[in-house]
C-alpha cells in the first residue's frame, strides 16, 4: 500500500489572511475536516493545517471572538506529514507519535503531494483484508474446479535458494 | 456481543441552556468530539447529539455572533441510537444509514447506557483481528508442543450508568 496513492491529492486550501468564518464555509462547501493554510505572500505555499476542531478548541472554548480573526492565528506553525515514500506502519507511528488524524504528504525533492487521513489508512488495510480473504476462497475454489486463472504477476523462477545457501 | 462493551469513552453531557463556549470548553476538557444536549428534566431528556463539527459549520460558518445562542439550538433532531442488545452489523449500518460516525447506545427503556463511535469499533475489531492472529499462532504452538496452551483472561466489559433517556422510534 502505497500511501502516495492512498492520500487525497485535491487538497483544500486557505490563505492564511482569510477570516475563521471563511475557513468554516470552505470546510463546509468542500465536505471537508481539514484545510492547508496558505501563505499570504506565497499562495502556492502551505504554511500550515487547521482542523474543525482546532476552530471550536482553540476560538470557541477560548472565548475568542469569531467574527474577523484571521485563520492563519488558529494552524500551528510546525508541519506534520511523513515523505511519500514512507511506509503505512511509519505514517501510523507518525500520527501516534505527533497525536493526529491527518498527515501531509511530501514530495522527497519538496512539494506536497497530498493528505492522509486515518480514513483513508482504515479504508485500505480493510480493503487488503477483504482481498485476502478472498483470495483464500479463491484458493479453495480452484483446487475444485481446478481452471486456470491469470498467470502470476511476478516472475518467480522454477527453482530459488535457501538463505544462507546461495552460491 | 454487547454493544456497550465497544465504548471506550463516558458520554459528556451538557443543558440545552447552556452557551456555544461553554460547550467548546467542556469538548476541549473532555477531549471529546460531541457532547449529549440534556434537558434540566429529572431525569435529564436527550435532545441531540452536538459534535465539533456542528460548532464549527453551523456557528463558526454562519458567523453567529449573537450572545444568547444556546447549545440546545443546535441540537436540531434526536441523535441516531442503538440498543445494547444490537450485533456489530446492525451498529455499522446504522452509521452507514445515517451518514454518522457516533451512535448513542441505549437499554431497552431508552436509557442512555454509553455512546460509540466509528473509533470503537475499529479499536474493538483491531483487538478481535489481532486475537484471532493469536490463536492461530498459538493453534501451531499447541500442535508442536502436544498439549493445550493457557489462555488470555476475558477483557472486563466497562458498563456505564443510565443517564437520562431517548425516544427510541
Amino acid at each position: 500500500m502505497d500511501i502516495s496513492s492512498l492520500c487525497h491529492r485535491d487538497i483544500v486550501s486557505v490563505n492564511a489572511n482569510a477570516t475563521v468564518r471563511e475557513a468554516a464555509q470552505i470546510m463546509r462547501q468542500n465536505h471537508v475536516g481539514a484545510l492547508v493554510v496558505t501563505d499570504p505572500d506565497e499562495p502556492g505555499r502551505a504554511i500550515g493545517v487547521v482542523t474543525d476542531r482546532n476552530l471550536v478548541v482553540d476560538l470557541l472554548a477560548q472565548g475568542l471572538p469569531v467574527e474577523g480573526q484571521p485563520i492563519g492565528t488558529l494552524c500551528s506553525t510546525s508541519l506534520i506529514g511523513v515523505p511519500s515514500t514512507a511506509s503505512l506502519p511509519e505514517a501510523v507511528q507518525e500520527m501516534r507519535r505527533a497525536g493526529v488524524r491527518r498527515l501531509l504528504v511530501v514530495r522527497p525533492g519538496g512539494g506536497l503531494v497530498g493528505l492522509l487521513s486515518a480514513d483513508d489508512l482504515f479504508e485500505a488495510i480493510a480493503g487488503q483484508l477483504e482481498s485476502l480473504a478472498g483470495a483464500l476462497r479463491s484458493g479453495i475454489a480452484q483446487e475444485s474446479l481446478r481452471t486456470t486463472h491469470d498467470g502470476p504477476r511476478f516472475d518467480i523462477p522454477r527453482a530459488i535458494d535457501l538463505p544462507g545457501h546461495e552460491p | 456481543m454487547d454493544l456497550s462493551s465497544f465504548c471506550t469513552r463516558e458520554v459528556v453531557g451538557i443543558d440545552a441552556n447552556a452557551s456555544l463556549r461553554d460547550a467548546a470548553a467542556l469538548m476541549c476538557d473532555e477531549h471529546v468530539g460531541a457532547l449529549v444536549v440534556v434537558t434540566s428534566d429529572d431525569p435529564p431528556q436527550v435532545v441531540g447529539l452536538v459534535t465539533d463539527r456542528d460548532l464549527t459549520l453551523e456557528v463558526i460558518g454562519r458567523g453567529e455572533t449573537r450572545a444568547d445562542v444556546r447549545i440546545g439550538d443546535l441540537a436540531k433532531q434526536p441523535p441516531l441510537a442503538v440498543r445494547e442488545s444490537a450485533t456489530l452489523r446492525e451498529a455499522v449500518m446504522s452509521m452507514e444509514e445515517g451518514g454518522v460516525r457516533r451512535l448513542l447506545v441505549v437499554d431497552d427503556d431508552g436509557g442512555v447506557v454509553g455512546l460509540v463511535s466509528a473509533d470503537d469499533l475499529l479499536e474493538a475489531l483491531s483487538q478481535e483481528f489481532a486475537s484471532l492472529a493469536r490463536a492461530l499462532r498459538k493453534g501451531i504452538a499447541q500442535e508442536k508442543s502436544g498439549r493445550a496452551v493457557a489462555s488470555v483472561a476475558a477483557r472486563t466489559r466497562i458498563v456505564y450508568p443510565a443517564y437520562g433517556s431517548v425516544a427510541m422510534g
